[in-house]
């Protein structure tokens, strides 16, 4: 639509605003005026007509219930209030009482409605498990209703709210109903399974339970009572426990599995995490911790979480991920040790076919609480890697001016500005700080007492324009490689090359060989010694112009000394990356970090040329 | 537990300010939960999401009155949040780009299964709603539930004259899309 459709414009308008008289007058000529604004005009109308027909819907009643329940729910009293009403209720309630003390002493039979001909085994529940008190802190309206309002709902996370909270095998006081270890604790969560079920008087509901103090602590799966007969809670409903706004892997992972599950449901989320490299997956029977027992995607072991970053993957808190056999994805697809857009959601309908496996030594567990750790994996529908995103013992470049730091995120000491174009070796990463991700790197080019710099870069801005990207390489065959490529490759701008173009592959060149001397006293110690950037002996080979220096093994059998070239063209067999660089290590220089020094002395041995054999050509001149 | 069994001194413990949220919230719920679930739909295509959002929604009003604010023009704030946390969560675009997915495999069953011509055009248009931003989308849905151009500019938080301009080119883009779906002339 052009300008000259203004009377359409005015027509659209007046669907929705009020019009100036002057607008009405123009828009009623324009209209007479222009057929086709008419037309426009017309179509406009007949779209409203439409939109109006969009369907209508309720929210569910259990929407409305929840909402009711939250509106009776007073906020949180402070303690003198709740103070005031303990004495009201305790004046009322047991005159003669002289104090809280007694009232905690009083068996429970006694403040509650349950009769004295009470089953003797009632006693077993009044004390000491579960454990009743009268707990000020607690607000007494937690209940109302029937006793405690409405039922907790399922699925639906709650807290212990008084200690020592007893989980039993059955809903009930008896014999059959074997009570397990460990109590619960204030504090500790539970995931309502089931229930409730009503039995000795009290409203009992199957849990799942973890205690968020002390996350390595395990629980059975099983029963507990809801609360005390005179309506004191023992377990009420956590609030805000879940995130609001749009969902990141920090909130996820800041989640117990079953508050996940409780949190997001099915919902679809998209979350930018980082994918461990996880460890080949495996049958959850061939576990004996396994409790579990359904669809193999669902319960086998192993396999990547979703994780932060790189260095929160370490504690592993991230959800499991499961890889869902309808999806996209592929176990060979899934990538690892990256940051990925994983699209998929917790909650699988198949985790519904998840049981308790019989006889599992890792304590009993029921049917219920088995779904539950089905439905708190991760199930990846589809996953997205940016195919330039750097890769750790990657060779990038700075697409732009970079600022390198001491340390990931914006508190980090400023070191340099990266020009554009400058190469740098990928050592760790992503850590996630200040929203940008961050990467350790080495800049072979910039020097800092004696050693390359080493530091942090953001690999992008917010938008997702990239900061680094990787860098081609002219990479010989290495069945054909010169000293004149070596050169090039291990120039001291970007002393990784030979390493990014051949790996740990065994390549064969020619060259005159020259024993070689390095420093007597170097800065850095390096161990083994033969392998470090300061060797006291190492190789020059050289083709007349260039020169790259290889280092040997002890057991090779060189002359050690200084000096004693041969002139004689010899076939040279190398490698780079050597076995021992992955144990390389040195005490650390003052004033560098663990950090820091643990990626110096990684990239220095990893980047040396080994050399494998030295043997003459055949009919090559001697010296 | 029964009433009757309920210690008395425990109604004591109620405070009144209870009632009165409540009061106040379930009025507003039942005053604004159907149009706002719609909305919320519209939004999401969704079910579950828009039960969600309008549970979320009304537990910030909640929250809210507790705190001792109360919203001054109920249903545009209840709108207003609403639609943010639809934003926030991002689900539209998940939900958008499902049905997108989807859309031939449904259209074959819905064909071999004689559905209602409206629920059809119901479908269309709200899968077409999500090539809108989502304030052109959230603007458009209120404006077809009968709010007016100042109630909408109230709800989304801007001056009218620039939800005016915003509900033109929603409104065009919109009509542009479904004359070229043919589903509009």
């Amino acid at each position: 639509m052009t300008h000259d459709h203004e009377a359409a414009q005015l027509a659209v308008a007046s669907l929705d605003f009020e019009l100036t008289p002057a607008e009405r007058t123009r828009m009623e000529a324009g209209l007479a005026a222009c057929p086709e604004c008419a037309a426009i005009a017309a179509s406009h109308i007949g779209l409203q007509g439409m939109l109006q027909q969009l369907p209508v819907h309720d929210a569910s009643l259990i929407v409305r219930q929840r909402v009711m329940r939250a509106a009776l729910v007073p906020p949180r009293r402070s303690q003198w209030q709740v103070l005031l009403v303990a004495a009201a209720l305790l004046g009322l309630m047991l005159a003669g009482a002289a104090a809280v003390g007694a009232f905690r002493s009083q068996p429970v039979d006694q403040l509650t409605d349950v009769p004295s001909s009470s089953p003797p085994a009632l006693g077993d529940v009044v004390s000491p498990e579960p454990s009743p008190s009268v707990d000020p802190s607690a607000s007494p309206s937690d209940g109302g209703g029937s006793a405690f309002g409405a039922p907790l709902p399922h699925d639906s996370i709650a807290e212990v709210v008084s200690g020592r909270l007893r989980i039993r095998s059955q809903p009930r006081v008896a014999d059959d109903s074997v009570k397990y270890e460990p109590l619960l604790g204030v504090g500790a969560r539970l995931m309502i399974l089931d229930g409730p079920v009503t039995a000795n008087d009290y409203d009992w509901y199957q849990v799942a339970a973890w205690d968020p103090k002390d996350p390595q602590a395990t629980f059975p799966a099983g029963w507990v009572a809801r609360g005390d007969h005179d309506g004191t809670p023992w377990i009420s409903e956590a609030a805000d426990v879940c995130p609001t706004g749009e969902v990141t892997i920090a909130d996820v992972v800041g989640l117990a599995p079953a508050e996940r599950v409780a949190c997001f449901g099915h919902r679809e989320l998209r979350l930018r995490a980082f994918v461990t490299d996880g460890s080949e997956s495996y049958a959850c029977t061939a576990d004996p911790g396994c409790t579990n027992d359904g669809p193999s995607w669902l319960t086998d072991l192993g396999g990547s979480t979703a994780e932060v970053d790189a260095q929160s993957a370490a504690a592993g808190n991230g959800p499991i991920l499961a890889i869902d056999p309808d999806g996209a994805v592929r176990d060979r697809s899934m990538p690892s040790g990256v940051m990925a857009i994983l699209d998929g959601s917790f909650d699988a309908p198949a985790a519904q076919q998840c049981r308790a496996l019989a006889g599992s030594s890792a304590g009993p567990t029921t049917d219920l609480a088995a779904r539950l750790q089905c439905r708190a994996r991760f199930v990846v529908r589809d996953v997205t890697v940016d195919p330039a995103y750097p890769k750790l013992g990657a060779a990038v470049t700075a697409t732009d001016r970079l600022r390198v730091r001491s340390t990931p995120g914006l508190d980090g000491a400023r070191y340099e500005l990266l020009a554009k174009g400058t190469p740098v070796w990928v050592v760790d990463g992503p850590v996630v700080a200040d929203d940008y991700e961050w990467f350790q790197v080495i800049v072979p080019s910039l020097e800092v007492d004696g050693a390359p710099r080493v530091g942090w870069v953001a690999q992008s801005d917010h938008g997702g324009e990239r900061w680094l990207s990787g860098r081609t390489l002219e990479c010989p065959a290495p069945s054909d490689v010169t000293v004149a490529d070596l050169a090039r490759l291990m120039g001291t701008g970007e002393s990784h090359g030979g390493l990014t173009c051949f790996g740990d592959e065994p390549i064969t060149f020619k060259g005159e060989v020259e024993m070689s001397c390095g420093e007597a006293r170097p800065t850095w110690l390096v161990q083994p010694d033969w392998l470090g950037p300061h060797a006291l002996y190492t190789v020059a080979i050289s083709d007349g112009t260039d020169v790259v220096n290889a280092h040997f093994r002890p057991e090779l059998g060189l002359p050690k000394s200084c000096g004693g070239q041969d002139t004689s063209i010899h076939t040279i067999q190398a490698h780079f990356d050597d076995g021992d660089a992955a144990t390389c290590e040195a005490p650390t220089p003052g004033g560098t970090s663990a950090s820091d020094a643990r990626a110096l002395v990684g990239y220095w041995c990893r980047t040396a040329l080994v050399v494998d054999s030295i043997d003459p050509m055949p009919g090559a001149a001697g010296s | 537990m029964s009433d009757d069994r309920q210690p008395a001194v425990r109604r004591l413990a109620v405070v009144s300010d209870a009632d009165l949220r409540t009061d106040f919230v379930m009025a507003a719920y039942d005053e604004n939960q159907r149009r706002l679930t719609s909305f919320a739909y519209a939004l999401t295509r969704d079910a579950d999401a828009a039960d969600d959002l309008v549970q979320e929604t009304f537990l910030r009003l909640v929250k809210e009155h507790a705190a001792g604010r109360e919203p001054e023009n109920v249903t545009a704030w209840l709108y207003r949040v609403c639609s943010n946390l639809a934003t926030s969560r991002g689900r539209r675009g998940v939900v958008a780009r499902k049905f997108l997915e989807r859309r031939p495999a449904e259209e074959t069953e819905v064909a071999a299964e004689i559905e209602i011509l409206r629920h059809e055009l119901s479908e269309t248009l709200l899968a077409a709603l999500t090539i809108l931003p989502d304030d052109q989308r959230s603007a458009l849905v209120m404006a077809a539930q009968g709010f007016s151009g100042r109630e909408i500019a109230d709800a989304l938080g801007r001056t009218e004259t620039s939800t005016r301009t915003m509900m033109f080119r929603a409104r065009e883009r919109l009509r542009t899309f479904l004359v070229a779906e043919g589903v509009a002339r």
